[in-house]
This record gives structure tokens, C-alpha cells and sequence, in this order.
């Protein structure tokens, strides 16, 4: 920038100009307060003197023109040095007044870094901070180590109105109003003298005064004298000039006049226009005389003066003589004197060197000042006279800035001026300020910014501890450098600003400090440098709060609240001031947007659209499980494929982000609320806010956004908690709709601590965005668990849905009947209910009748088989099977408003572990809503199955009955700590009953039909039969037989046989299983288990034609153990209604009845005959051999009856590896028991008496005991599956004893049919195999038989070899049957 | 002996992703944000002597009454900047050169985003070790 433009010249050239001491009488003060003006107010906008071309020639010949020249006129009592008091005084008052300038400067908003700089940037002469720096300045003015402020001219005034004006002039001059300085000799009283008369018009005619001013003029001097009349305006005229005082240049400074100041007040009071008694001729005569007094007497008087004073430094200390006298000369004064604050006098050469310097200043003779300024500088160096040597070296810097002139040296000037200034006392420390005001603008003129507010930052913090007020003006200049310096060095800028607001807060200036405070925020704002923006923040806060600014501050204080890194202490505080001002604040109930508590993004929203749970727990199944359930059981959604091609249609639209829920019912959102502070936290009224849209027309629709008054169509919940440090609390709050409408939950709202009102919105969650390959953007669905706007769907009944009397613990296999109560509380009514459950294994459905009754006896009570059975079962069935376990009530089932409906459900416990238990029930509103045509509700519960009673199942087929099959059942109690009574056996089928194995022994002696019961019941009771309580952990057996039932009855309805465990003397009523709940578990039981059974057929690969036929057919059997278990003292500590039985069933399903072989057959005969040998030698018998086919497929069977004598050699080797004699053999007991353990006990014990017996007889007669004779030989061609063939034989005794008719082999073939071929048949015999039954066994079973052929042994090895190829004929050796011939002793 | 001792990592963006006082001088809550504010401010400044050298060390670059502020600026710009009141300049240099290892470290972890504040508290403590070996 041009040194001549900048901003420091121009103040240098309007301050540093010559000083016209104004002296005027009372008279003329008056004329000139007519016009609200002083005498120097009335002359002062004439003292700039802006065009004039004046010819100035000072110590150089060569004269130069000034353009421009400017007077400072100054009563003579204001010339004086002022007190720093009032100065501060003054300065404090022109701060506080100039914050609106200050504020009016920015032109914008203080928070835009834009608007600062470029205010910045424009600062001008006008700008406040020149203002105060001018102010500042004139405080320092007249001080008595500088001359630039010293008189150059007296101006003596005098009005015509005064009595003897010649006489006023000279007493005006001579009365001792002079200036202090003046009268202390630092002055020169012998200044140029000019004299002015003033008329006022208004008081006469101008003739008076021209005599006056003839008369000065023969006194004076004709040049001298001068006469000037205003107030020429007419009192009620309006002036036509134009107003030039109205902007005064220059406050007055009150420093010492409180009654000034009233003076003032009055003044202002009547508020004239200041010069309205001026006219046009006025004015000009005043302008005239101004310039007339500057041109004709200031500049010439100077010009004259700084000649005669250049000649004479030029004489005393210009030269080498001069300079060597000069330094000689001061040593010795140095010597002399002791006084440090010695005075220089006017009359001294010093003095009159900066006089000499000052005036070439002041006429802007910038070289010969400085030349003297130098000169005059050494001097005071040596003299150790700081405070002048710094006035002087500021002087120099002054003027080599202005000559533009060796920058590096102005500023070491400057800087040694400063330094000076600060040695030189306490008293200089506000010129030592001055002094970097100007160096902060020499480097601001050069635009070297940073060293100027390196300058101006070093003032303002070397400066004395109490002037904060100039600290922090001179802080915020320095910032302002900061800001300009390219590049801008915005973070200095910054923290010079909030040191400057921090001085300006302390020394009270609070809208300096809020508009310091107020720049800063963008450059803090958002950096993480959190401790600064907190300070920030909290001082704004504070100073907003002062200034009444409430809104203001509870804006800067919600930035605090949640300051997680402050200490407890800074929170507490943080958090109080804000309560405090939030309190203060006029309008109460507004809504803040609170950052405390924090409350998480993540939100969970719980309602029920067509949806409906019972309880919490069923919510917390994933939507997969139930979406199973619901399968088939609501109306199918008809899917619609959208294309690009087709229009986005409004509805999909409008229905996109919405939920769907019912008025009246709650919609719950859980929100985490944390406290992140070290304080505790109190939070109340915590609720949600939403906008309702409500439908009051077609397509009107009247939006309530208005969060407060929608109590109407709203119930809210509140809450309040209160949270610890650290805290983190989730809350779920409530709404519920009340009407039909449209719901968007926009946030949640608190009241902090009672005061603060918060709210928080929550964060709008659209459907992620999907970026697709070249193909735009896909909208993904929003989890509707976080969608927030509702279709409040209204009046949709809701059935409230819960389950009875279900345990949480039950043991495997038991029974219980629960009670499903359907509650609809709703005005709706609902129709079409209807129901399915996880998990049709465990829950079944009930009749209504099912509650009449009371459990667990209805179980029991055989009364209910035969309604149960024939009225429902069928119906049952069909509907689970159909429907895929979908229950429907009956269609006229409609429950009203407020009816509930109890429905049985009987549960069965069948396998161990935890198990859901989930149902869905489904109903429509009889008045049907379109966007909701139905309903679901979801129940839940969980319970514990512990393992109790496990069952295996053993059959073989009996070797002596054909019909008959061994059963053995084993049972281990698996429960850790319960007992159970075991109650009943029982057998479902057709084809099998289950008796119990003593019978067994009865019919073995032909007359089971007369056995006692007596003998029955002992045998039962003795130990024969385990003890029907079965401990923890232990295992019990029991056998039993399987009769086919063709034999006994044929009636249907006895589809089972039951046993009853125990003692035979208890009374306890057999449960019956073929009906009831217990049946169509079995049912289930059965479908489940043959699943698993074909799973595992198919697994073995064996044969993928193994049909459902085949495992349901007559060789299988179910059976069905009932137990009971009496509840322990703990249940009975429960008032139950029944008496504490809990049932428990379990069944065993599809147990094969078919043993190894597809062919079985049994001896008939009789078993005891009477013979006399004696009268007759031998003794012919007729016994039958009966042949069964179990097989599927039609045989080929052979009965062969063996010769002893073919056995007899084989008799003593009795091994089945060795065995190749075939024959009758007697076989030693001690093998037979070690071989077959399974034998049963009660068959064992007629064997060995057998044994013995036939033992005895061998020994007799050694050819053979007995003789077959009859056919050798027979053959069934083609016996048809399942039927009987009868082969009648002879036999012929010889002698009496205990035979065992055993020596006989039957051999068999198999035809399969034709679906069981692979290949077309060559021939219609076709090997046969052994499905299902292992073939080990049949090894073992053999064994037992004691009888070994070598076709047999072939068939046997190779079938146990497990291969497929089978010897085509199987051979089964004959069972053991025994025949007692007796010898008739009779004869 | 340092009395006061702030240090501070700022990061690429101007923000501070690491503070510590790891002075012996009790802890004052005004200090803190008067430490921030001359740390933030001597950015500026930091930022004009960077390109003006080639190591790394910057030595002390800015000072506010009797408190000094040394920085080192890493290869990617983050700055380590220390605010101290005693001139050891070894020390503070050691220092310096040991921390910078450490962040090494930390920007080694891929779970680590750059940029983002540092939160172990195994950089914390050692951190404070080093502090207190050099101080």
C-alpha cells in the first residue's frame, strides 16, 4: 500500500498539526451558545483546510506546496496534561459506547468468518478501533517531554458586547488562565497573537464593532486584528445552511466538570440543531477567516520560526566542533547534575530542537525533522532522559515511515521507543501503548500483519496488569491482523479473540466480549478440540444469559451438557447454569433438542398389526417360526411381480414405510437412554411425541403436528428414572391411538431434572440403498421393528389369548389337559377362529365336553370310550389330517364383545428335553376391514420334559402256540430323583392281545379256561411279578404274551387288552387306551415312530419297497404303559383340585411280532396219555403238525420227520459246528440254559424233567424210544400267506416216558409275487430273505432247538453271513414238544 | 522437571486424536482448555515452518507467556506437539522420536482408523512411561 494513502498517514496528518490555543470572554461563549455550539465547536470544521495551495519554504531554499493544512483549536484550559483517571475514564466510557459501532461494523453475522474479515479489511478512519486509538492518543496529548501538541498560535476573542474590548483582550491573555505547562517554562508563552472581535447580529448593528475593531487595530496591529459577526439568521427564520456541527469531531472530554455534564444533559434536552442562527454569510465569513489566519499568520509564523531555529542548531551543533564540544559539554553535565528528571526548559537547546522538529513535522518537512529528531535523540540517549529519548525515537520512526525511508530502522525506533517508554516508570506505560499503536499501523500500512499483531499482542500483555480494557481492544486488533495476514493464520485469530473477549468480559464489556466470543464459533466448532469449544460455549452462554439473551444462551449451554470429558465438578456447574437459564427462559415449555441423556439410534419397535402376541416371550420368536405356522392357516397373500415396465403405483407408495396397527392398542418403542456425565441425571416425563394425520373427509385429511394437543387422539405414557454416571437404561414407551389416522412417531421428549424440556427426534431410517450393477439404486425393506409411521387401522377386535394350567416341568410322557381361554375384551366380534400348533405331537385339541370333566379321572372313566369314540374320533382324525394339524372351531363359534371361550387341549410330553410349545390362533372380525381381514394371536410357552420312564420291547414267537408271542418289556427309570408307579400294560392292534404270561402256564395244560383264579392271583402277587413302584434309576422286566386276538374275539370295539400291574388286590380303575386323548396320541406316536422306522429301513438300503402296510400289518403290535406318579409333598403343599395323580403313557410302537423265520409252526397233540405197555408193546399216537405263513408271500413248505437211528449217532456230539448227523438228540440242560438265555423261566422247568426222563429211557430200550410212521414226507406246495396248514403224524411209542417229539425238519421256499421281483422270473421259486429280523438271531434260535442237520447248518452259515444270495430251500428244525406216556398201572 | 506438560497428537484434519497431561503438576481444570487454545493456536504456526525444514523435529516453534511449544510432524502429517515450560530439548527430542514409533504402532493395527481418536490404553500408559523417562 502507498505509504501517502495509508490509514496512518492520514491520521499522522490530521493529528500532527499545529495547536491554536483559544482564549474567548463570557460574552462571546454566549453568543456562541445560541447556536448550541462553543467558540471552538463553531470554528472547528472550518480548521480543515483541504484546498489551499500555499507556498512553504522552511530550512531548505527550495520552497515546497502544501495541498492540504489542518488547525486543532483548543480553549486554553483544556490545554493540560490529563489525569490517567479520567482518561481511563473516558477511554472506558468511548468503549462501551462505540459496542454498537463495533456490532454495526461487522454488517453481517459475527459467526461468519467472511463478514469478520471483511470488516476487517475495510477498517477506515472511522472504524471504531481508529476512533479509540484517536481518543487514546488525544488522552496523551500536551505532555511536557513532547512539543508537537505545544501552542503555535493564541487566539484572543473578545465580543462587541464586552465593555472595553482593547482592555479584555489584554487581561484575557495576561489573567493567568494560561496552561499549567505554559506557567512551568516546559511552554513558550511567546506564541503568534491574533485577535478577534465577534459580534452577534442579533444584538445590533454591526457599526459598534467596526468601531472596535478600528480601535484594536491602531492597538494590535492592523494584521492582527480581526472581526467576525454571526448569528445573522432571524431567531424564527430557518437556517438554510447546511449543517456542518451536527457530526462532531470531537467529543468533549469531561475530566474534571461534573456540572459539564449537566450543562450537557440540558443541552441535549432541547435538542435544537446546532448553528440555526448561522446564515450562509456567516458561515463564510468564519470559513474565511480560518483559512486567512492559517495561511497569512500560522504558516508563515512557523516557516519564520523553524529558519531562525535551524540557523541557530546549525550554529551550536551542526559540524565536528560543535558535536565533540556538544558531547564534552554533556558528559561534564552528566557529571554535575543528580536529578535524573531534570526539566528542560522551553529556552533549552533541546527544547528547541524538537520545536524545530516538530513544526518541520507538522509542515510536513519529513527530512529536517528527522535530521533534528536524530540529532535530538543522541542527546537524550546520553542524558539517560528515556521518556523523551522514546518521544523522540518514535518521532523517527514516525517520520521515516512517512518519507517511506528504510523500514528495518523504523522499526528498531519504534521498538527502542516502546522499550524506553517501559523503562522510563509506570506513568509512560500509556505512551509505551501509544507508541505500538502506531508501530502496530506502520506494519499494517506495509501489510505486514503478522509482526503487527505481534506488536500489538506484545502491548496489550506487557502492558500494566489493571488496563485489561486496552488489553483486550488492542488483543482483538492483533486478532484482526492475524486474519488478514495472507495466509490467513485463522487459529491465532481465534485464540487472540477469546483472550481479547476474556479481557473484555473481566473489565465488564460484555457485547464486545459476546461479539468476540460470537466470531470464534466457526473456527472452533467441529475441530474436537473439545475443552476450547466447552470454554467457548460457556462463556457465550454466560454473556447471552447478561445481556438477557436467554435463548441465545440455552443454545450455547445444550452444547455443554453432555460433555462426557470434563470433570464432575465442570459438569455439575455446566449443568446448573444451564438449569438456571433454562428457568429464566420466557417461554417455558419449549422443546429443546436436549443432548442429555444420550439416547441410541437403535430403536425397537413392538405393535401388533395383524400380528398379536400373548405374552413377552412369544415376541421373541424369530418371525421364521411363526411364518411356518401361520402357513396354510391365513389366506395367502397373492404375490404381485412388479416390473420396470409397470407404474409405481400410489398405494404400494403411500403403504410402503407404514406399519399397520389398531386404534386402541399400544405401540411400544424401546429407546436406550445413557448418561454419559460423572453426575447423576435426572430424567422425567420421559414420552414419545408424533404427528397425527386424521382422515376427516375422502381425501382431506387435517394434519395435527402440533405435538401438544393431540391428547385427543393419543394416550401416552410417561416415564420418569432417574440415571446414575454412566449409566444406560432402556425404556419402553407407550402410545396408544385412539382413533383411525395416520401415526408417525417422530421423537421422544423429557423434562431434565424438572426444568429443561428436551426432545430428540429419531433418526430417519429409509431403506438402505442398494447399489446395483449399472442398474441404479434398489430400495431395500426397512425392518418394520424400526419403521416409525403407523396406518392406525381402526376398531379391530383383539383376542386375548392364554393357556391354563400347564406346568413347567413335566416328566416324559405325561398327560395333561390345559385350558385354552380366548378372551376378546375388544367392542369387535370375532369369527372363523381357528387354531395351530408348533408341535401336534404335544398338544392336541379337546371337546368342550373335555372340561366337564374332571381330570385325571375322565382318563380313566370308561364311560367316555364310547361317546369319545364313535362321535368324534373320526372327525378328529380327519381334521388333522386334512388340514395338516389346523384346528377350526365350529364355524357358529363367534365370540362377543368381553365373552371368552375356554377351549381343553390335552398335552402329552413324549420326548424328553425343552420344549416350545407355540400356537397360532386365527380370527376374523365379523364386520370385515379392508386394509385387515384377519388376525392372529401368537402364544408361547416353554417347558421342561424331563426324562422319566424308557421302554424297550423284546418279542419272540413262542415255540409251542403258533398264535402265541413272548414279550418282554424292559423299563428303566431314568428320572433322577421321582418314582413312579407303573399301572398298566396295555396293547393296541387288531390282531394282538397282551395276557399276562401266568395265563400262559394255565393253557399249557389245556384247561386255562378252568384255572382258578385263586392260583392266578397268588401267582401275581408273589414274586413272580416285579413291584409296581419302580425307584429312580432303576430297571425293571416284564413278560408277557401276545395272543392273537382271530382267537379269542372278534368283536371291534376291543381294540386293546390291558393289563393292570401291581397287586392284583388294587382297586385303582384300568385307563382305558383306545379312546380319548390318550388314543390319538398313540396315533401320533405311531405315525412319528414309523417315520423314524423308515427312515432308518431306508438308511439300511435293504429294500425301498418296504411300504407303511408293512410295519402296520398284523406282525406288529403297540404297546402303551401307563404309570402314575404321586405328586411329593411339595405339589401337595398346592391346593390342587385333583388329588395329585399325574398320568404318564408311553408308548412303543410297531413292535415286530415276526420272528426269524416266515414259517412258523407248532406240534399239536396231546401231552399226557395213559398206555399199558404190558398188554400192548407199542402204542401209536396222532399228533398234528399245524404250519403257519407268516411271510407276505405264498411258500413252499416240506415236513419231513426224521429216524432216530439217524440221530442217535449225533446224540453225544450235540454241536452245531460239528453237527452233521441230523436226528433226534437229547440234549444236556446244561447247554441248553447256556446257549439260550432268554428261554423263559416257566418253560424251562417241565424240559429238564424231560430230560431227565428221556435220559432214563435211552438207557431202556437203546433202539430208539419212539417211531414215526407215518408219511415220511410231506410237502405244501403253495401255502398262502397268513394261513394255516394242518399236517397230521404218527408216531409210535414203545415204552412209557417223557418223549420230546422234536425230531422233524421243516423246509420251506419262498415265492415272491411279482412286484418283489427285480428280474422276470426263470422259475417261480425265488430264494427268500429275512427282512426286518436278524439273522444272528435265528442262529441262536436254533441253537435252542438242539438239533442240528446239515442242510440247516448250510442255510444258517450262509444267511448269517449276511449275503443275499439264500440257499433257496430254509430248513427249520422241529420244536421241542413233549409227550408223557404213562404206564397204565390200572391194567 | 517439567511442571506443566501437555501433549497432544494432532491428526491430518486438524483435530486432536490423542491428549495427555503428562505433567507432574496437579491437574487443574482451567488449564486444560487454556492448554488447547495455545496447542490450536501454534498450529498456524507449525504449519508455516513445516515447509521450511526438513526434519521432522520443529523444535520449540511457539510460546505464550512462559509456556513453549514443541512439535514434530510425521512423514503423513500428524503432529506431536508438546506444551512445556522448561527447555530440554534432547529430552523432548527423544521423546518426540519415541512416540512417534509408538503411533507406528498404532496405525499398524487394522482395526485402527487413521484419523480417529487413539483409545488404547496400552498407548496411554506407555505414553505416560515415556513421559515421565524423558521429563
Amino acid at each position: 500500500m502507498e505509504v501517502g494513502r495509508s490509514l496512518l498517514a492520514q491520521t499522522l496528518r490530521q493529528s500532527m498539526t499545529p495547536v491554536v490555543m483559544v482564549m474567548a470572554t463570557a460574552c462571546v461563549e454566549d453568543s456562541c451558545h445560541k447556536n448550541q455550539l462553543g467558540l471552538v465547536d463553531l470554528l472547528r470544521p472550518f480548521c480543515i483546510l483541504n484546498q489551499i495551495n500555499v507556498p512553504v519554504r522552511t530550512a531548505s531554499e527550495q520552497p515546497y506546496r502544501l495541498q492540504e493544512f489542518q488547525l486543532r483549536l483548543f480553549y486554553s484550559f483544556d490545554i493540560v496534561q490529563m489525569r490517567a483517571e479520567a482518561a481511563e475514564e473516558h477511554l472506558l466510557k468511548l468503549v462501551t459506547d462505540s459496542s454498537s459501532d463495533a456490532a454495526m461494523e461487522l454488517q453481517g453475522d459475527p459467526r461468519k468468518l467472511e463478514v469478520v474479515r471483511k470488516m476487517a479489511e475495510s477498517e477506515s478512519l472511522s472504524s471504531w478501533f481508529q476512533k479509540y486509538s484517536r481518543e487514546f492518543m488525544r488522552t496523551l496529548a500536551f505532555s511536557e517531554h513532547e512539543t508537537i501538541d505545544h501552542p503555535v498560535a493564541c487566539l484572543l476573542v473578545v465580543s462587541s458586547k464586552d465593555e472595553n474590548p482593547v482592555n479584555k483582550f489584554v487581561d484575557l491573555f495576561n489573567t493567568g488562565e494560561l496552561p499549567a505547562l505554559m506557567n512551568d517554562g516546559v511552554m513558550d508563552p511567546k506564541i503568534l497573537k491574533h485577535y478577534v472581535l465577534l459580534h452577534d447580529n442579533q444584538d445590533g448593528p454591526i457599526n459598534r464593532a467596526e468601531e472596535i475593531l478600528l480601535e484594536l487595530r491602531s492597538t494590535f496591529g492592523v494584521g492582527d486584528c480581526r472581526l467576525i459577526s454571526i448569528n445573522s439568521t432571524h431567531p424564527d427564520a430557518v437556517s438554510s445552511v447546511e449543517d456542518l456541527w451536527s457530526t462532531p469531531t470531537l467529543p468533549a472530554i469531561d475530566q474534571n466538570a461534573p456540572k459539564e455534564r449537566d450543562d450537557k444533559g440540558e443541552e441535549s434536552s432541547i435538542k435544537m440543531r446546532p448553528g440555526s442562527y448561522l446564515d450562509s454569510n456567516d458561515v463564510e465569513e468564519l470559513a474565511d477567516f480560518v483559512l486567512d489566519f492559517s495561511q497569512k499568520h500560522v504558516i508563515p509564523y512557523m516557516e519564520q520560526k523553524i529558519r531562525v531555529l535551524n540557523q541557530q542548531v546549525l550554529a551550536t551543533r551542526k559540524g565536528l566542533k560543535n558535536q565533540i564540544k556538544n558531547l564534552w559539554w554533556r558528559k561534564g553535565k552528566d557529571e554535575t547534575s543528580d536529578a535524573p528528571g531534570q526539566i528542560y526548559t522551553y529556552s533549552s537547546m533541546e527544547s528547541q530542537i524538537r520545536v524545530l522538529a516538530d513544526y518541520a513535522f507538522m509542515l510536513r518537512d519529513y527530512e529536517l525533522a528527522l535530521s533534528n529528531y536524530r540529532l535530538l535523540a543522541s542527546d537524550y540517549k546520553t542524558d539517560k532522559a528515556w521518556k523523551r529519548y522514546a518521544g523522540v525515537q518514535e518521532m523517527i520512526g514516525l517520520s521515516l515511515f512517512m518519507l517511506d525511508q528504510n523500514r528495518k530502522e523504523a522499526e528498531t525506533c519504534m521498538d527502542a521507543a516502546f522499550i524506553s517508554y517501559q523503562k522510563s516508570g509506570p506513568v509512560a506505560a500509556r505512551h509505551s501503548t501509544r507508541c505500538a499503536l502506531w508501530w502496530a499501523e506502520i506494519h499494517k500500512a506495509r501489510g505486514q500483519y503478522r509482526e503487527a499483531a505481534g506488536v500489538l499482542f506484545r502491548a496489550a500483555t506487557e502492558m500494566e496488569k489493571e488496563a485489561t480494557l486496552r488489553a483486550g481492544v488492542l488483543l482483538e486488533q492483533a486478532a484482526y491482523c492475524y486474519l488478514r495476514s495472507t495466509p490467513p493464520m485463522l487459529r491465532k485469530y481465534g485464540f487472540h479473540l477469546v483472550l481479547a473477549g476474556n479481557r473484555y468480559h473481566v473489565s465488564g464489556q460484555r457485547k464486545h466480549a459476546i461479539r468476540t466470543y460470537m466470531s470464534i464459533l466457526s473456527i472452533y466448532e467441529g475441530q474436537g478440540w473439545n475443552y476450547i469449544s466447552d470454554h467457548v460455549h460457556f462463556h457465550l452462554g454466560r454473556l447471552s444469559a447478561f445481556l438477557g439473551r436467554i435463548d441465545i444462551a440455552v443454545q450455547h449451554f445444550m452444547n455443554l451438557i453432555a460433555c462426557s470429558h470434563q470433570s464432575a465438578a465442570n459438569q455439575t456447574i455446566f449443568l446448573k447454569e444451564f438449569l438456571q437459564v433454562v428457568q429464566n427462559l420466557k417461554e417455558k415449555g419449549e422443546m429443546l433438542d436436549l443432548s442429555l441423556p444420550c439416547i441410541s439410534e437403535h430403536i425397537f419397535v413392538h405393535f401388533e398389526d395383524h400380528r398379536t402376541y400373548s405374552s413377552a416371550s412369544a415376541t421373541d420368536f424369530p418371525e421364521q417360526v411363526w411364518s411356518s405356522l401361520e402357513e396354510g392357516l391365513v389366506p395367502a397373500v397373492p404375490a404381485t411381480v412388479t416390473t420396470w415396465l409397470d407404474a409405481p403405483s400410489k398405494m404400494a407408495e403411500q403403504t410402503k414405510d407404514f406399519n399397520v396397527s389398531v386404534a386402541g392398542e399400544e405401540i411400544r418403542v424401546d429407546v436406550e437412554f445413557s448418561n454419559p456425565l460423572q453426575i447423576t441425571v435426572e430424567v422425567s416425563a420421559v414420552s414419545l411425541f408424533c404427528e397425527v394425520e386424521v382422515y376427516t373427509g375422502e381425501s382431506l385429511r387435517e394434519q395435527k403436528k402440533d405435538e401438544i394437543d393431540d391428547s385427543f387422539f393419543l394416550n401416552r405414557t410417561e416415564e420418569s428414572f432417574t440415571l446414575k454416571a454412566g449409566e444406560k437404561k432402556i425404556v419402553s414407551l407407550k402410545v396408544t391411538p385412539i382413533k383411525e389416522c395416520r401415526l408417525k412417531l417422530l421423537g421422544v421428549k423429557w423434562i431434565l431434572s424438572g426444568i429443561a424440556s428436551g426432545r430428540r427426534y429419531f433418526p430417519v431410517l429409509t431403506g438402505k440403498k442398494r447399489q446395483l450393477k449399472g442398474r441404479g439404486v434398489q430400495d431395500r425393506e426397512l425392518s418394520p421393528h424400526q419403521r416409525l409411521k403407523f396406518h392406525v387401522v381402526g376398531c379391530m377386535p383383539r383376542l386375548q389369548v392364554s393357556l391354563h394350567e400347564l406346568p413347567d416341568k413335566v416328566n416324559t410322557g405325561e398327560i395333561h389337559r390345559l385350558v385354552l381361554e380366548l378372551l376378546n375384551p375388544t367392542p369387535a366380534t370375532v369369527k372363523n377362529i381357528r387354531l395351530r400348533a408348533s408341535s401336534p405331537a404335544y398338544l392336541l385339541v379337546g371337546e368342550p365336553g373335555d372340561l366337564d370333566s374332571e381330570f385325571p379321572h375322565c382318563l380313566e372313566d370308561p364311560r367316555s370310550v364310547v361317546t369319545f369314540m364313535e362321535q368324534q374320533c373320526g372327525k378328529m382324525n380327519d381334521a388333522l389330517s386334512s388340514h395338516g394339524s389346523i384346528f377350526s372351531f365350529p364355524k357358529d363359534t363367534i365370540l362377543e364383545s368381553s365373552c371368552s371361550l375356554l377351549w381343553p387341549l390335552w398335552f402329552h410330553a413324549r420326548s424328553p428335553g425343552t420344549i416350545a410349545l407355540n400356537m397360532v390362533v386365527y380370527y376374523e372380525p365379523l364386520t370385515p376391514e379392508p386394509s385387515m381381514k384377519y388376525r392372529t394371536v401368537r402364544i408361547s410357552h416353554i417347558l421342561q420334559v424331563l426324562p422319566s420312564l424308557c421302554l424297550s420291547v423284546q418279542i419272540s414267537p413262542c415255540a409251542s402256540q403258533i398264535e402265541q408271542c413272548l414279550l418282554r418289556l424292559d423299563i428303566e427309570n431314568q428320572h433322577s430323583s421321582e418314582s413312579f408307579w407303573l399301572r398298566q400294560v396295555s396293547c393296541i392292534g387288531h390282531e394282538w392281545c397282551i395276557t399276562p404270561l401266568n395265563s400262559v402256564t394255565a393253557e399249557h395244560g389245556e384247561n386255562s379256561e378252568t384255572g382258578d383264579a385263586t392260583v392266578k392271583e397268588a401267582f401275581l402277587s408273589s414274586s413272580v411279578s416285579p413291584p409296581q413302584l419302580l425307584p429312580s434309576s432303576q430297571t425293571s422286566s416284564f413278560f408277557f404274551q401276545l395272543q392273537h386276538t382271530k382267537t379269542l374275539r372278534q368283536d371291534l370295539q376291543a381294540l386293546t387288552s390291558d393289563i393292570r400291574l401291581g397287586p392284583p388286590s388294587s382297586t385303582e380303575p384300568l385307563v382305558p387306551v383306545n379312546t380319548g386323548p390318550i388314543y390319538h396320541f398313540h396315533q401320533l406316536e405311531r405315525s412319528l415312530q414309523l417315520n423314524t422306522k423308515q427312515k432308518q429301513v431306508t438308511l439300511n438300503k435293504l429294500a425301498d419297497n418296504i411300504s407303511e402296510s408293512l410295519l402296520s400289518g398284523p406282525e406288529f403290535v403297540d404297546l402303551v404303559l401307563v404309570c402314575g406318579q404321586q405328586d411329593s409333598m411339595i405339589v401337595e403343599k398346592r391346593v390342587t383340585v385333583h388329588d395329585n395323580v399325574r398320568l404318564a403313557t408311553h408308548h412303543v410302537c410297531h413292535c415286530s411280532v415276526k420272528g426269524s423265520t416266515p414259517v412258523v409252526w407248532a406240534m399239536e397233540g396231546p401231552s399226557l396219555i395213559v398206555h399199558n405197555f404190558l398188554t400192548d408193546p407199542f402204542y401209536e399216537a396222532s399228533v398234528s403238525l399245524t404250519v403257519r405263513n407268516c411271510a407276505n408271500t405264498s411258500v413252499w413248505v416240506k415236513v419231513e420227520t426224521l429216524d432216530l437211528d439217524e440221530g442217535a449217532t449225533g446224540a453225544t456230539g450235540n454241536s452245531l459246528v460239528q453237527g452233521k448227523q441230523v436226528g433226534w438228540c437229547s440234549t444236556s440242560p446244561v447247554s441248553q440254559s447256556g446257549d439260550e438265555p432268554t428261554v423263559d423261566v416257566i418253560s424251562a422247568i417241565p424240559k429238564t424233567s424231560g430230560e431227565f426222563e428221556c435220559d432214563e429211557y435211552k438207557g431202556v430200550s437203546p433202539c430208539g424210544p419212539y417211531m414215526w410212521c407215518s408219511q415220511r414226507s410231506t410237502t405244501l406246495r403253495e401255502l398262502a400267506a397268513g394261513s394255516v396248514a394242518r399236517v397230521p403224524l404218527h408216531v409210535t411209542f414203545f415204552a412209557p416216558g417223557i418223549y420230546d417229539l422234536s425230531s422233524y425238519r421243516v423246509s420251506w421256499k419262498l415265492f415272491l409275487t411279482k412286484e418283489f421281483q427285480n428280474l422276470p422270473l426263470e422259475s417261480e421259486e425265488k430264494k427268500g430273505s429275512f427282512k426286518g429280523s436278524p439273522m444272528t438271531r435265528s442262529s441262536s434260535f436254533i441253537a435252542t432247538t438242539g438239533l442240528t442237520s446239515d442242510a440247516f447248518g448250510n442255510s444258517s452259515q450262509k444267511n448269517s453271513q449276511g449275503s443275499q444270495i439264500a440257499s433257496e430251500i430254509n430248513t427249520g428244525a422241529g420244536h421241542p414238544f413233549l409227550l408223557t406216556l404213562l404206564q397204565d398201572k390200572s391194567l | 522437571m517439567a511442571n506443566t506438560a501437555c501433549f497432544v497428537i494432532v491428526g491430518r484434519n486438524n483435530s486432536p486424536i490423542y491428549e495427555s497431561e503428562v505433567g507432574n503438576a496437579p491437574k487443574k481444570d482451567e488449564a486444560m482448555h487454556q492448554h488447547q487454545f495455545i496447542l490450536h493456536a501454534a498450529l498456524d504456526i507449525v504449519e508455516d515452518l513445516a515447509w521450511t525444514t526438513n526434519t521432522m523435529y520443529l523444535k520449540s516453534v511457539d510460546r505464550f507467556n512462559d509456556l513453549v511449544v514443541s512439535v514434530y510432524i510425521t512423514a503423513g502429517r500428524t503432529r506431536l506437539m508438546l506444551l512445556h515450560d522448561s527447555r530440554s530439548d534432547d529430552g523432548i527430542k527423544n521423546f518426540f522420536q519415541d512416540v512417534h514409533e509408538l503411533y507406528m504402532k498404532v496405525l499398524l493395527n487394522p482395526l485402527y482408523v487413521p484419523g480417529s481418536r487413539i483409545t488404547s490404553p496400552y498407548f496411554d500408559t506407555r505414553v505416560r512411561a515415556l513421559a515421565r523417562k524423558y521429563f
